[in-house]
């Protein structure tokens, strides 16, 4: 059983924050859960490598407050917040994997990567 | 024993193999070299270059060799708007050098003609061999000619070109699409499932209808389809009767499904003709994509089944036919994925973490998976479709349950503009995950 680390800080706002807890359906309490950081290297296809790209429409995550993050994905999640397709990827998370990414992506450095790699 | 097979043989401890665990547990593991696992992939196209660098970065220990035949990979994706002038051949063009000096990936450039079990090494055609302690495939699809009576490769490379395989294809089309005489008709043969890219036909043909307003405006494009169905077919159809007169007699665009006639059996290439269930039909262009199957590789390789693709376990993308093998992307078998780039990409990433448990001996990954895929309706109107995917009980890659889907069609005006600008720089930040 993989453990997470997240700031205390994050562990008490969610406290407060939470309304109820979001189970993607399918996912049973306990089961073990893929780590942030292999759900992170799915998230860098649009939002770049460790979400260090920066385009007009793509956000990067890096650095981003942990809070505004998991108010993000919530508002995506209950179609609050229009999106083009993370309404739909917001619901396959449980609160527990937003926070871990949540905390995830406040722990790196928010500076642009490089990534010019045409010929 | 060698440095090498320590770590073999780790291995087959963690999988319980009784008879082996003495055998690790003798072996001399204080006095070893601590030996550099290497991992050989073999096809340095979206899924292997993917792998080449996420498995160096994730396994900073491990010793990544990468082999395609080309220097330059154009990519697909993008490579419909490259057709119809949207941009050109430099947009969609990428080469391996920025993932070899930024990650320590040693790059190997010639044809892979077969791998040598016993000594553990791959051949290239120029008698080179290169030792691996596991090998990732990635080698893409293998168009299916002779699918289709008349077709072939050389017809392929002259009068019919496919524009399946990016690069000299993508330019043939783009040169063909601009010779169509005024009031021509541009036909699209679609692939029976399953194939690379299952919206690339009509994402294609949206491209080439809006051209045709534009340059062509009593032109014509045809889709001739085995299927009755394809994937997004709600918003395409939707944008299609809102910018081609979709299903009007003024319609720019005309699809054609198996239950009307849509099935192409042959082509007649003198003659520019297709031979439909529907009737025979000229084109001014025609531009069959045939049957797929995986690439030649993989069945050079003994990975294939009978269908042509390649089994593998889906939690860690082990080929349930040779040892020491991963197969990932358009060539194995992956339950609910599409055989698409984003599926590659996010498949090679599981591989590097299955590939840091098993040398640290730790549990396996639990699998998460992603594919997001936006298609061009028009330049500036984009549909989507979204999924992330776990295993299920059954060792079964499905959709998380509850989320993912495709554009809702009754929509806010401004969401097919949106989904088009996420388009263009969907493209730039998957390339740059890929190639940089
Ligand atoms: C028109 C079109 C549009 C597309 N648009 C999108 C899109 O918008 N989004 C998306 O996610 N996907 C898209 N795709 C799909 C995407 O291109 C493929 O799914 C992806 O390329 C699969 O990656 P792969 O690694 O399996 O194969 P490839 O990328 O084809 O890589 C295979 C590599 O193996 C090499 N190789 C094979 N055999 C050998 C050998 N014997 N020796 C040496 N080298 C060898 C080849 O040279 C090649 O570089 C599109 C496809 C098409 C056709």
């Amino acid at each position: 059983m993989q453990t997470r680390v997240f700031p205390l800080v994050l562990a008490a706002a969610l406290a407060v924050a939470s309304p109820a807890v979001w189970t993607p359906a399918g996912a049973a309490d306990g089961d073990r859960r893929p780590t942030p950081d292999l759900i992170a290297q799915n998230c860098a296809t649009c939002h770049g490598m460790d979400g260090r790209v920066f385009t007009e429409a793509m956000p990067a995550l890096a650095g981003m407050d942990p809070e505004d993050f998991v108010a993000a994905m919530r508002a995506f999640r209950d179609d609050r917040r229009p999106g083009t397709i993370m309404d739909r990827i917001a619901k396959a998370f449980t609160e527990d994997d937003v926070a871990a990414l949540a905390a995830h992506y406040a722990a790196l450095p928010a500076d642009p990567l490089p990534q010019e790699a045409h010929r | 024993m060698s440095p090498n097979s320590l770590i073999l043989s780790r291995r087959r401890l963690l999988a319980g193999a009784a008879a082996t665990t003495g055998l690790a547990l003798a072996a001399p593991v204080v006095r070893a070299q601590p030996a550099r696992h290497r991992v050989v992939i073999l096809g340095g196209g979206i899924g292997g270059t993917t792998a080449a660098k996420y498995i160096a970065l994730t396994n900073p220990g491990v010793s990544v060799t990468l082999i395609d035949r080309d220097r330059t990979y154009y990519t697909c994706p993008r490579s419909n708007d490259v057709i119809v002038g949207v941009h050109d051949m430099r947009t969609i063009t990428f080469t391996h050098d920025a993932v070899m000096s930024r990650y320590g990936v040693t790059g190997v450039f010639g044809e892979i003609v077969g791998v040598d079990r016993d000594r553990r090494q791959v051949a290239m055609a120029d008698g080179t061999r290169v030792p691996y302690d596991r090998l990732i495939v990635s080698p893409g699809v293998d168009l299916v000619y002779d699918s289709v009576w008349g077709y072939s490769e050389e017809v392929a490379d002259t009068v019919m070109p496919h524009g399946w395989h990016a690069g000299r294809q993508t330019e043939l089309l783009r040169d063909q699409l601009k010779a169509v005489p005024q009031g021509g008709r541009v036909i699209i043969v679609a692939p029976p499932n399953p194939y690379r890219c299952p919206p690339g036909p009509y994402e294609r043909a949206s491209m080439m209808a809006e051209w045709m307003q534009h340059h062509n405006p009593t032109g014509k494009v045809l889709i001739l389809d085995p299927k009755n169905a394809f994937t997004k077919d709600g918003p395409f159809k939707a944008g299609w009767e809102r910018l081609y007169g979709f299903g009007t007699d003024k319609a720019v665009l005309e699809w054609i499904p198996a239950a009307e006639g849509g099935l192409v059996s042959a082509v007649e290439p003198g003659t520019m003709t297709v031979e439909a269930a529907g009737g025979r039909i000229r084109g001014d262009l025609v531009n069959v994509i045939p049957a797929m199957r995986a690439g030649r590789l993989a069945g050079t390789l003994g990975l294939t089944n009978g269908d042509g693709w390649c089994p593998v376990d889906q939690s860690t993308f082990r080929s349930d036919l040779a040892e020491d093998t991963h197969v990932i992307g358009d060539a194995c078998i992956a339950g609910a994925m599409p055989k698409s780039g984003y599926a590659a990409n996010s498949q090679a990433k599981l591989v590097a973490h299955v590939i840091r448990a098993e040398l640290a001996g730790e549990p396996l990954p639990v699998p998460t998976f992603a594919n997001a895929c936006y298609s061009l309706v028009g330049e500036s109107y984009g549909v989507s479709i979204a999924s992330i995917y776990e295993v299920d009980p059954a060792g079964e890659i499905v959709n998380v349950a509850g989320s993912g889907g495709v554009s809702p069609v009754d929509d806010a005006p401004n969401r097919p503009v949106l989904e088009a600008v996420y388009q263009k720089n969907w493209h730039r930040t998957f390339a740059a995950d890929v190639f940089s």
